[in-house]
Formats: C-alpha cells, sequence, structure tokens
C-alpha cells in the first residue's frame, strides 16, 4: 500500500468549495456522518482553501474500523437458561428461527427507549419467580445505538445493572408474546420477521 | 464512455497497489463499508473482477467535465452492491461503497 505522510498534498474534489482543490494530509479529529462520535488523530486531506476535510486516505481506515467497533460494544448479560428459553419459544411463536432472539429484544430495547412500549413494569417484573435462578447462559448484543437505547431504559425503568435490565426485557418479552399475546407487539414483530427472513 | 475493460483494469490495478482514497465531507462516510472496514480491499477487488460490462455507467465529475465517475451496480454472493469512484492519478477516489 501505498502510504502517506503527514504534509503529503493531492488534488481532490472539495464539495465544500465545488471544485477540485490541493488538499494536504493532516491528523485530524473527525466525525462519523451518523453524528456517532468522533476518530482522534487521523490522518486526512484536508482542502488547503477552505480547510475542510476533502478525502480519507485508506491508511486510515484500521483506525476508523476500530473506532466504529468501540462504539458498537455488544450489550452483554449473563442470565438463566430458562430466559433464553422464553426468547427461542417467542421467536417460534412469531414464525421466526432461534436467530431472530436478538432483533426480538432490540425491537424491544428501540421501543421501550422512544416509549413507544411502557417501561413502567419492567422493575416488578424482576421480582417474579421467573426472575430467578442461576445465571448460566449468555446474551450478547451488537448494534449502533443498542448501548445507548439500553442506558435510556435504564434510567427510566430505575434498572441499576444490563444483566437486570436484560431479565426485565425478556420477562416482558413474555408477558405480551407469550403469556398476553398482545396484538400490537405480535404484529408489528412479524413484520420484522417479514423483513428479515 | 471510457472502455469497461480499461477501467476495470485500472481500479483493480489501484487496490492492488493500495492507491486508494476516499472522499469526505468534513466527516467519515459510515455508509463507505470499504471506508470504515466493514469490507476489505480484497472483497472490492473481488466483486469488481466479477462484475460485466452491462453493469458499467460513467459520467462527468459534476465538478470537473474533464473526470470521469464510474458506477458499478452488481450481485455478489447474494447482495446488491453500488460501488462508485473516480480517479486522479495514480489513485482512485471512492465516492460509495454500498449495499
Amino acid at each position: 500500500m501505498k502510504i502517506l505522510k503527514e504534509g503529503d498534498t493531492k488534488k481532490v474534489a472539495c464539495n465544500t468549495c465545488e471544485s477540485f482543490q490541493s488538499a494536504t494530509f493532516k491528523l485530524r479529529n473527525v466525525p462519523f456522518s451518523d453524528g456517532s462520535g468522533l476518530v482522534k488523530n487521523v490522518l486526512v486531506g484536508v482542502c488547503d482553501t477552505c480547510d475542510c476535510v476533502a478525502v480519507v486516505p485508506h491508511q486510515s481506515t484500521p483506525l476508523i474500523k476500530k473506532q466504529l467497533d468501540k462504539l458498537r460494544k455488544p450489550l452483554e448479560g449473563r442470565v438463566p437458561s430458562h430466559l433464553v428459553d422464553i426468547l427461542n419459544l417467542a421467536s417460534d411463536q412469531l414464525g421466526a428461527a432461534t436467530d431472530f432472539v436478538p432483533s426480538l429484544i432490540k425491537f424491544y430495547i428501540h421501543a421501550l427507549s422512544k416509549n413507544e412500549i411502557s417501561s413502567s413494569n419492567l422493575s416488578s417484573l424482576l421480582k417474579t419467580d421467573l426472575a430467578q435462578g442461576k445465571a448460566t447462559k449468555r446474551i450478547s448484543l451488537k448494534g449502533r445505538y443498542v448501548v445507548e437505547e439500553a442506558e435510556l431504559v435504564k434510567a427510566s425503568a430505575h434498572i441499576e445493572s444490563t444483566t437486570e435490565l436484560l431479565k426485565s426485557v425478556v420477562l416482558k418479552i413474555n408477558d405480551d408474546i407469550l403469556v398476553h399475546k398482545r396484538a400490537k407487539q405480535i404484529k408489528a414483530l412479524e413484520s420484522l420477521v417479514a423483513a428479515t427472513a | 464512455m471510457p472502455k469497461f475493460s480499461d477501467i476495470k483494469h485500472q481500479i483493480i490495478q489501484c487496490l492492488v497497489e493500495g492507491n486508494v482514497l476516499h472522499e469526505a465531507r468534513n466527516d467519515i462516510d459510515i455508509k463507505n463499508l470499504l471506508e470504515v472496514g466493514v469490507i476489505s480491499i480484497e472483497e472490492v477487488t473481488e466483486i469488481l473482477k466479477r462484475s460485466r460490462g452491462n453493469e458499467y455507467e460513467s459520467s462527468p465529475h459534476h465538478l470537473d467535465k474533464s473526470i470521469h465517475v464510474h458506477v458499478i451496480k452488481t450481485r455478489h454472493k447474494s447482495e446488491q452492491w453500488y460501488i462508485k469512484w473516480y480517479f486522479i492519478e495514480p489513485d482512485a477516489v471512492f465516492i460509495s461503497v454500498h449495499q
């Protein structure tokens, strides 16, 4: 790979100047386009006319990927095995295979964080018999927003730990899908199953 | 329109030699899957190697009509890919690499 150094220059399109300009490679803190964070001290081509970042050399990609992976760290917790059975049964009820389980939990965390599903009874679910048991299985969720959304739900439901949050969400899924078979949630999830099948 | 086989040869050469830049609009485009490392240079090379002439388009760059923008829309491993770039020798500047 051709390695660029700080101070090297190239002619590239600058979308701010709306013309081709000379750009000098410099270390900058550059944000992600979705506003989810920024990459610090990364080598980029800066337009000599407007000082905007016009180009990113591919040698900066490993640093960008590392930062993106850090932002997307998994949401994890250990739970009793019967809670994983509940998730598998709920997926089956929705006409999906067990690989739908992460999407099912993320759907709930998202809806709870947006108050589309009420989080008011989450902490009371943790006092039920089904919340008890030795934590022998791991739940791990990856996604761009799941960690942030989980924090919102923890705050609104007054739940301290991620593990307790995951347990309460599974019990909420049990309540909605398997026990009360709530049509609104089932319909929305069936559409998600169809879209991701 | 530039000859597809010449363009294909040139882009693969840029990828193999690592003369690769990504266009930026003062930020890091998370939709550019090559820029953020979701897909590797080797995988993009493979996708472009398998692409055909009827999947290729080109048009003049809106900021400089003497520079061509190249687009390949192709299927690879059941995924639709959209890859767009221009050349400023010796580099290929990728505008989009997304599904």
